[in-house]
């Protein structure tokens, strides 16, 4: 997909601001509702594969759509994948011109709720960052 | 239990059209903004399946799944495919390219192409002959005997045909395997 790559490198710096690295914060990712990264960043030392995730966390969020439709729940925010060794939490990011999905991996031991929340606020920030672009 | 089906193919080769055009319910999509209009030009994609039902006469019911068509997306294929009948694989024959995806999903779904339980529909044909002669060029090449059809994913019709194809290939199947 073509972004402006100035919006590339606001949302990597965005990605890399140290008030958005929290210590349970494992990986944060950025990529298009269709599936194509955008961008992403590592902390603490861990690693992800940023092309595939991209693809499943677009096939995620479609799929929790649907699944949110079907139960008669409109407009899904996002969903969480709980794991014995953290959490996964994705959330939707629309614009007027593309959609986009935010995936965040969170340590082990991090608290359900706190997990949330500064997932939210990431949330939140990208939203206003692509917002105004 | 519903005997399943999967439609396969390339982005916008007309697999959500199809199902849609068949299923006695909904069709149950997963569609996200195509922002990828490069490869082609539509407004929205599927991002993990889509499902709908046919109903039989003999009271069993079809469950029809869609793959998304992106390579990118190929990781969802065999879980979508899983415990399938076999596949539908529906080509857009007015891209330049559709005989170079017709030869990378045979090998995707190679499971099916290999036992007959594949049928392949060709969408938007302009040329016929010149159609015909790369698909019996393809069946030479690869030894492989898949019928094929051209085929309008809209028309209700065309799409039971393809899939009365299938069901019969693996009657036939089933018969040789009891012999």
């Amino acid at each position: 997909m073509n972004l402006p790559p100035e919006l590339i490198e606001k949302i990597k710096s965005h990605l890399n601001d140290s008030s958005l690295t929290r210590d349970d914060i494992e990986s944060l990712l950025l990529c298009s509702s269709d599936g194509h990264e955008i961008a992403s960043a590592n902390y603490r030392g861990s690693a992800i594969e940023p092309t595939q995730l991209s693809a499943m966390a677009a096939s995620f969020a479609g799929l929790s759509l649907t699944i949110a439709t079907t139960c008669g729940k409109k407009d899904a925010l996002g969903g969480i994948v709980e794991t014995a060794d953290g959490l996964i939490i994705f959330g939707l990011i629309n614009t007027t011109e593309t959609d986009y999905v935010l995936l965040g991996i969170f340590a082990k031991g991090v608290q359900h709720g706190l997990a949330l929340w500064s997932f939210r606020n990431q949330l939140a920030g990208f939203q206003n960052l692509l917002d105004s672009n | 239990m519903a005997i399943k089906v999967v439609f396969v193919g390339p982005m916008g080769a007309g697999k959500t059209t199809a199902i849609t055009a068949i299923s006695d319910i909904p069709t149950v999509k997963t569609e996200a903004k195509n922002h990828d209009k490069s490869v082609y030009s539509k407004a929205t994609t599927t991002v993990a399946m889509d499902y709908g039902e046919l109903s039989l006469e003999d009271g069993n019911k079809l469950a029809l799944y869609g793959i998304p068509g992106q390579r990118h997306f190929s990781f969802i294929w065999p879980i979508v495919a899983k415990g399938s009948l076999g596949s539908i694989l529906l080509l857009d024959c007015s891209q330049s390219n559709w005989s170079d995806e017709l030869e990378y999903y045979i090998n995707a779904f190679r499971s099916h192409a290999d036992t007959g339980a594949m049928v392949i529909g060709l969408n938007r044909v302009t040329d016929s002959d010149d159609v015909s002669d790369t698909m019996q060029q393809f069946s030479l090449n690869f030894e492989l005997a898949l019928p094929y059809f051209f085929m309008d994913p809209r028309e209700s019709s065309d799409v039971n045909l393809l899939l009365e194809a299938l069901i019969v290939n693996a009657e036939l199947d089933l018969l040789l395997q009891e012999e």
